[in-house]
């Protein structure tokens, strides 16, 4: 008990002591680490809304909800002759309930009042060429039993790989900011490690334990890394609810919401936090490494 | 309880600050180490410390090949050996009180140890009345005594001593050695490198002298000088 009060004491003095320096680490750490969370929440939203145009579907087939077995077998064959389907995937009510339950697993209300029977089958299709969606679409959508068919617009396509270059710009910026984080953190413990020396050497001469002199250190780091990865948390939280009301108003077909759940967030923030402590920990010990040796 | 075997320490650039020197403390025993400027008096102390590893040797410490420890021993090693240096290395953002209370608080000792070790070993250094003062508020004897304190605190089997007196003047000094010497009375093994002739001369106690960084000489109840 006595101990841990006196690493905490030792903790805030120091941090205190290098303000401004730990300032400057807590808020790269934080601007960073939200350019990183932002982009995964982003990816996270747009994956929702483009998961199942993946693998060359570009269109999906719904039933409508009472649709019987033989009008579903029939359409099921048709697709399985037709010299323009390269391939197609059966979704039964189930699968689409399964669905229906992450998309939504935000609301549970709604979920709860949902059953498997109220969702339609549907087909998801692969054309053998791209060219090909719009008259097969239209083909399908005049037999009976089909309630509506979605296409993957183009606007989404593009999307897609805008996405994919977006996440990587952003990714790289989001390093060359982490490592520069890492070093403002290596250099405040540096800097505090210079400031207590005296301490440190008698220490050392009287036999405190290596890891004596150094928990209050790494403590700083990590406090450091921890408040930074807090605040970029906090921001990702904002993030999420900015998109959420910004998709909420236009939410299209069931299927094709662009959502990002409080899940998704979660998970971000708490792999923002991890990789925070992790900077902050890691930058104390290379910050450590000379000073501390022998 | 310190037994050196051949041992040779050569820093880097060449310099060779000891020369295969053999030698064995028993426990209790009080040595002078002495020699001129740059004889290697400083280093001897530094690798009981295991501040700086033997080139070739061993210095044994109760039994012990120091030179093999692993780096996380090392504390425990110190922890029975306090050493004084002539800058005292007191903190000055702390009192004397604190000073000695750091010693044992930075080894883990739990409160109830430190608040019954600190006065009695400030008690025996005479420095109870001067618990609350900062060390710029002392003069260099006693700053020198808190040091002694800081060392001795923890009731260590072995005391170093490097030059403890250079900085004080005479009436100090003896003050410094009747302090020393009362350690070692307790049992304690004291080593302590001097330029003190006076002291030396007056102590009468074993004299090592080192020339070059060889032993040139161990008297059992020496001087400082054998000319002098
Ligand atoms: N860290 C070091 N690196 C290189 N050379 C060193 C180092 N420390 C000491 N020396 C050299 O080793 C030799 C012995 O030094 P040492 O400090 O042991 O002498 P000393 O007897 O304590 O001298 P003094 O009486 O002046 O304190 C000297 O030539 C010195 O220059
Ligand atoms: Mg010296």
């Amino acid at each position: 008990m006595s101990r841990l009060a006196y690493f905490v004491r030792e903790t805030l003095i120091s941090l205190r002591r290098n303000l401004l320096m730990t300032i400057a680490g807590i808020i790269t750490v934080a601007i960073s680490l939200f350019l990183f969370g932002g982009i995964l929440l982003v990816s996270a939203t747009v994956d929702h809304g483009t998961q199942q145009w993946k693998h060359g579907i570009e269109l999906e087939i719904f039933m409508k909800v009472g649709a019987t077995h033989t009008e579903v077998q029939t359409i099921e064959n048709a697709l399985k002759t037709d010299p323009q389907v390269k391939s197609y995937k059966y979704l039964s009510q189930l699968d689409a309930y399964n669905i229906f339950k992450k998309d939504f697993s935000d609301q549970p209300a709604l979920v709860e009042s949902t059953k498997p029977s109220d969702l339609p089958e549907s087909f998801r299709v692969a054309p053998t060429k791209a060219e090909l969606t719009q008259p097969l679409a239209d083909a399908y959508q005049h037999r009976p039993s089909v309630d509506t068919v979605i296409t993957a617009a183009k606007q989404i396509k593009s999307l897609l790989t805008a996405t994919r270059w977006i996440r990587l710009v952003f990714i790289s910026m989001a390093t060359v900011l982490l490592a520069s984080s890492l070093f403002l953190i290596v250099n405040t413990i540096r800097l505090a490690t210079f400031a207590r020396r005296r301490e440190i050497e008698v220490m050392k001469l009287v036999g405190a334990s290596n890891w004596f002199v150094r928990v209050p250190f790494m403590a700083e780091g990590l406090v450091q890394g921890a408040i930074g990865a807090g605040f970029a948390f906090g921001l990702v939280w904002i993030l999420k609810i900015v998109i959420t009301n910004l998709l909420g108003h236009h939410s299209q077909n069931l299927f094709s919401t662009f959502r990002v759940t409080s899940s998704d967030a979660l998970g971000i923030g708490l792999i923002v936090l991890v990789i925070g402590a992790l900077i902050g920990v890691v930058g104390s010990i290379v910050g450590l490494r000379r000073f501390l040796e022998a | 309880m310190i037994r050196f075997e051949d041992v040779t320490k050569a820093y880097k650039g060449d310099v060779v600050a000891l020369r295969e020197l053999s030698l064995e403390i028993l426990k209790g025993e009080f040595v002078f180490l002495v020699g001129p400027s740059g004889s290697g008096k400083s280093t001897f102390l530094k690798l009981l410390l295991r501040d700086e590893v033997a080139t070739e040797g061993k210095v044994l410490v109760a039994g012990r090949d120091i030179g093999r420890l692993g780096s996380w021993k090392v504390p425990q090693l110190r922890r029975n050996i306090g050493c004084v240096f002539q800058d005292f290395k007191l903190l000055t953002n702390k009192t004397v009180y604190e000073n000695v209370a750091f010693a044992l608080e930075v080894i883990g000792r739990p409160k109830h140890i430190v608040r019954t070790q600190v006065p009695q070993i400030l008690d025996l250094v005479g420095l109870t009345k001067k618990a609350d003062n900062f060390p710029t508020e002392l003069s260099g004897g006693e700053q020198q005594r808190v040091s002694i304190a800081r060392a001795f605190v923890n009731r260590p089997l072995i005391l170093l001593a490097d030059e403890p007196t250079g900085n004080l003047d005479p009436a100090t000094t003896v003050g410094i050695m009747r302090l020393l010497d009362r350690i070692n009375r307790t049992g304690t093994t004291v080593v302590m490198a001097t330029h003190d002739q006076r002291i030396v001369d007056a102590m009468r106690r074993r004299v090592v002298e080192l020339d070059h960084g060889s032993l040139v000489r161990d008297q059992v109840r020496g001087v400082y000088g054998v000319g002098s």
